[in-house]
């Protein structure tokens, strides 16, 4: 059967109740876990930023932060959780996965100050305006929407808020290598998007509007440092 | 034949006369006589839905079954399941029997496995399941998944789903009904998708049924596939009439019109079930639901009077109007 023939809703295998509380189960089960990981994702724009300026040395903690928490997502939310709604949830686990094997990896190929870029001062605000709407706006588009409060994403827990956290943190980083960082959170808020389309949500048009300031951010030209 | 004309009666009453006449006559009645086929071939129980036959085995099926495409995919839910079990609970005291689904609908054979358990009704149930692999070889191995999830000895029915991999699965099919490990064959589609393929496996299959989409506003399956169905003896089971819910909440503050009252409807729930057991092609409807109440409303479709051709075509135009 060709693909053509199926539209965005026949990809919708649950209704949106259901995934609420996919989300609801999924915050009570961890509890407390919430407030450590919230906690470590504050960390990393302090760690950046506290000198003023971009400190690309410090990335080499966050990344690695940034990596246990789309590796935990991966497994525990993705592929253990959505999964049992969703058969097709094992490709973004396994992207997440990936991406946590990439955030790694990056941490640590990059030099720990890179000798002759920097980042422009929009693309550090825009990261910066990115990281800050994944941590605070996100979790309140749920219950502005009319939806439960249990069932809001929160950054470092939940997908769309740390992959959107993600790309702003990109937005921060001078080297090439960030752009092999940028694919897996963009796709995933791809598929987050059409999904949120397909259950009607009225917020649906947050996470890609965002998602594509950061990846403009991301790609904004760095500075060759005199 | 390319039209199957309705009676003149203004509304389709079934009476015992029907009844008896539509038992005895079987497929055949349904096949050769459409005038009295949406009545004939009809069989009311005392107080629940009334029955039509599968034509190539005679047996049985209460009119309205159960769809669970979404509304049973919750995951292991403890409370979405229960929530789950209890509409099963409803529509098996109501009188239903047929339930419905595929491996493509996520946790739902596993939620209704769980419903079947709970509720000890898996001699009840009538078990209309599908396989969905694009690998004729992986068939036989997730139906037996499938067997296991719903905890049958075997499944009445089992259908390829929409096409996939058809003739392999087909094969597989038809060798485990002549086993007895099967009690029929059927393939499905919806939304209109590769009708013209559907009718090829229909016309050169020995199926026992076909399960398409059908509702007033999605009509394409009157011109030849519910006809064929019936020059064939195969059973229609319809899928999505409420387009997944879609024309019910749009139709939500319509207020019914007056030939509500003379189909005894109360809902436009209702409504749109007794336009599609109206037609005489059609055995069953599988609408899906969370609601207990909305299972009972559903069910209550399949009694009283069914609409003639001319109210069909009001309801349909009410329908597009309203939405």
């Amino acid at each position: 059967m060709p693909w053509t023939d199926y539209t965005l809703n026949d990809f919708l295998l649950f209704a949106p109740e259901t995934y609420q509380r996919l989300f609801i189960r999924y915050h009570e089960a961890i509890w407390p876990l919430q407030i450590p990981a919230v906690i470590a994702m504050l960390v990393i724009p302090w760690l950046i930023l506290r000198r003023g300026g971009v400190e690309p040395r410090m990335m080499r903690i966050a990344l690695p932060i940034l990596a246990v928490v789309w590796v935990w997502i991966g497994t525990d939310f993705l592929y253990q959780r959505y999964g049992e709604i969703n058969w097709a949830a094992v490709w973004p686990a396994a992207g997440f996965m990936l991406q946590g094997v990439l955030l790694l990896a990056t941490a640590f190929a990059e030099p720990e100050q890179p000798p002759d870029v920097r980042v422009p001062p929009a693309a550090r605000d825009a990261g910066l305006l990115v990281m800050a709407a994944a941590v605070i706006l996100l979790p309140l588009a749920a219950p502005l929407s009319g939806r439960p409060w249990l069932s809001a994403e929160l950054v470092g827990v939940t997908p769309d808020a740390t992959a959107l956290f993600t790309l702003g943190l990109l937005a921060l980083k001078p080297l090439r290598l960030r752009l092999l960082l940028l694919p897996v959170p963009l796709l995933w808020c791809l598929l987050s998007t059409l999904t949120q389309i397909a259950m009607d949500w009225p917020d649906a048009w947050i996470l890609p509007a965002l998602a594509a300031a950061a990846v403009a951010a991301t790609l904004l030209p760095r500075e060759k440092v005199d | 034949m390319t039209e199957m004309p309705f009676t003149g009666r203004p509304i389709l009453r079934p009476t015992r006369r029907d009844v008896l006449g539509g038992l005895a006559a079987g497929a055949a009645a349904f096949a050769l006589q459409p005038v009295a086929a949406a009545a004939a071939g009809t069989a009311t129980a005392a107080d629940g839905p009334f029955h039509r036959p599968i034509p190539s085995s005679g047996v049985l099926l209460p009119a309205v079954g159960l769809g669970t495409w979404i509304t049973f995919n919750v995951g292991r839910d403890p409370q979405a399941i229960a929530g789950c079990t209890e509409v099963m609970r409803a529509f098996f005291d109501a009188g239903g029997r047929v339930i419905d689904s595929s491996p493509m609908y996520g946790s739902s054979q596993m939620v209704v496995g769980q419903g079947l358990a709970t509720l000890d009704a898996r001699d009840r149930v009538f078990s209309a399941e599908k396989v969905w692999t694009s690998s004729g070889s992986d068939g036989p191995g997730q139906i037996e998944e499938t067997r296991r999830f719903w905890g049958v000895k075997r499944f009445s029915l089992m259908q390829v789903h929409n096409l996939l991999a058809w003739q392999d699965h087909l094969e597989t099919l038809f060798a485990m009904k002549a086993e007895g490990r099967l009690g029929h064959v059927g393939i499905t589609t919806s939304e209109g998708r590769r009708h013209d393929s559907f009718e090829e496996v229909m016309a050169t299959q020995k199926l026992d049924s076909v399960q398409v989409t059908y509702n007033p506003l999605d009509r394409e399956v009157e011109a030849r596939i519910l006809p064929l169905a019936a020059d064939h003896g195969q059973a229609v089971i319809v899928n999505r009439p409420f387009r997944q819910g879609a024309l019910t909440r749009r139709l939500a503050g319509v207020p019914l019109p007056g030939w509500s009252r003379e189909l005894e409807v109360s809902s436009w729930a209702q409504a749109l079930l007794k336009f599609i057991l109206a037609h005489p092609a059609v055995t069953c409807v599988i609408p899906a639901t969370t609601r207990v109440d909305h299972v009972r409303e559903n069910l209550a479709a399949a009694s009283g009077p069914l609409p003639d051709r001319a109210l069909r075509e009001r309801i349909a135009a009410d329908v597009e109007a309203a939405v």
